[in-house]
């Protein structure tokens, strides 16, 4: 794990080097959420709002959007998809983004249009967490978790 | 000539005006006059607003600043990215006749439009008569021709 002004990247994550971290399941869907300097930069998150069961996503499409008192925005698929689950627990709490980003405040998993090229616009591993530090950087991010 | 800074923000109220007689319409379930009036708002704002502050204003600004990456102009243009999809978004919800799916995207939508747009007229605007060789004058023109195009 990754570590840069508070700010946990994990390693083994894909990202569109902005908000959105992408993780690869084992039946070949593709796990989503945001990162830990997005839920910093966003403030205390109120209200999510996540795509049905179902619903087809072309690249780019939000397939949530979220919002705290301070700020709101979508987040992007960065492949074609359909979303085959979502986390309804977020619906509840969307403040939960803020405490666990990478495990328990999962967004949605999303079934790809073509699994063999659904990563070609995310990156992982160094390149990834060299550009999410720049990312950081220039928006003068320091990282800080809810614990409740 | 009228100063960039407030022909630019004219040129909010003239779009969230437009925008709000969408909501208006898609309330009164009168969905044709829904599409003009937003089609007539994305019009405004992507190609006229938009693409006046991401060709001009924005390079100018960091031209001045000194940084092409700088975070304010970074995270307006994320923000026309952001909001460029939402807008496509709301012409399919209307497009479906799904009121609920328009409500919830209108709600997001003016609070990014809200944060956004203050965040330009705060700390963007007040500086690009000074950041702009002619102070604004063909940016200015190129905002109010748009409007003239939209009220002739």
């Amino acid at each position: 794990m990754s570590e840069y002004n508070g700010c946990e990247l994990p390693e083994d994550l894909f990202y569109d080097l902005d908000y959105v971290w992408v993780r690869p399941e084992e039946d070949g869907t593709l796990t989503i959420g945001v990162t830990d300097p997005a839920q910093t930069m966003s403030g205390r998150l109120q209200k999510a709002r996540i795509k049905k069961i179902g619903t087809h996503l072309e690249a780019g499409r939000h397939v949530a959007t979220l919002e705290s008192g301070k700020w709101a925005g979508g987040v992007p698929v960065p492949f074609a998809g359909e979303v085959i689950a979502r986390n309804e627990q977020l619906l509840e709490d969307p403040h939960l983004i803020n405490i666990d980003p990478y495990k328990d405040a999962w967004i949605a998993r999303v079934k790809p249009d073509d699994p063999q090229h659904a990563l070609d616009n995310v990156k992982t591993g160094s390149e990834a967490i060299e550009a999410l530090e720049a990312w950081i950087k220039r928006y003068g991010v320091q990282c800080m978790r809810c614990s409740e | 000539m009228t100063p960039i800074d407030q022909i630019m923000q004219h040129d909010h109220e003239r779009l969230d005006q437009l925008l709000e007689q969408s909501a208006q319409a898609v309330r009164q379930g009168a969905w044709q006059e829904a599409a003009q009036f937003l089609e007539a708002f994305r019009h405004g704002i992507v190609d006229g607003h938009m693409v006046v502050e991401e060709g001009t204003l924005f390079p100018a600004f960091e031209l001045q600043e000194g940084s092409e990456d700088h975070p304010l102009t970074a995270l307006l243009r994320k923000g026309h990215q952001d909001l460029r999809v939402f807008f496509e978004e709301m012409a399919e919800a209307i497009a479906d006749q799904d009121a609920e799916t328009f409500d919830d995207l209108l709600s997001t939508v003016q609070t990014i439009l809200k944060q956004h747009d203050a965040k330009e007229e705060t700390e963007l605007y007040p500086y690009l008569a000074s950041a702009l060789a002619d102070q604004g004058e063909a940016a200015g023109k190129r905002i109010l021709d748009f409007e003239a195009e939209a009220t002739s």
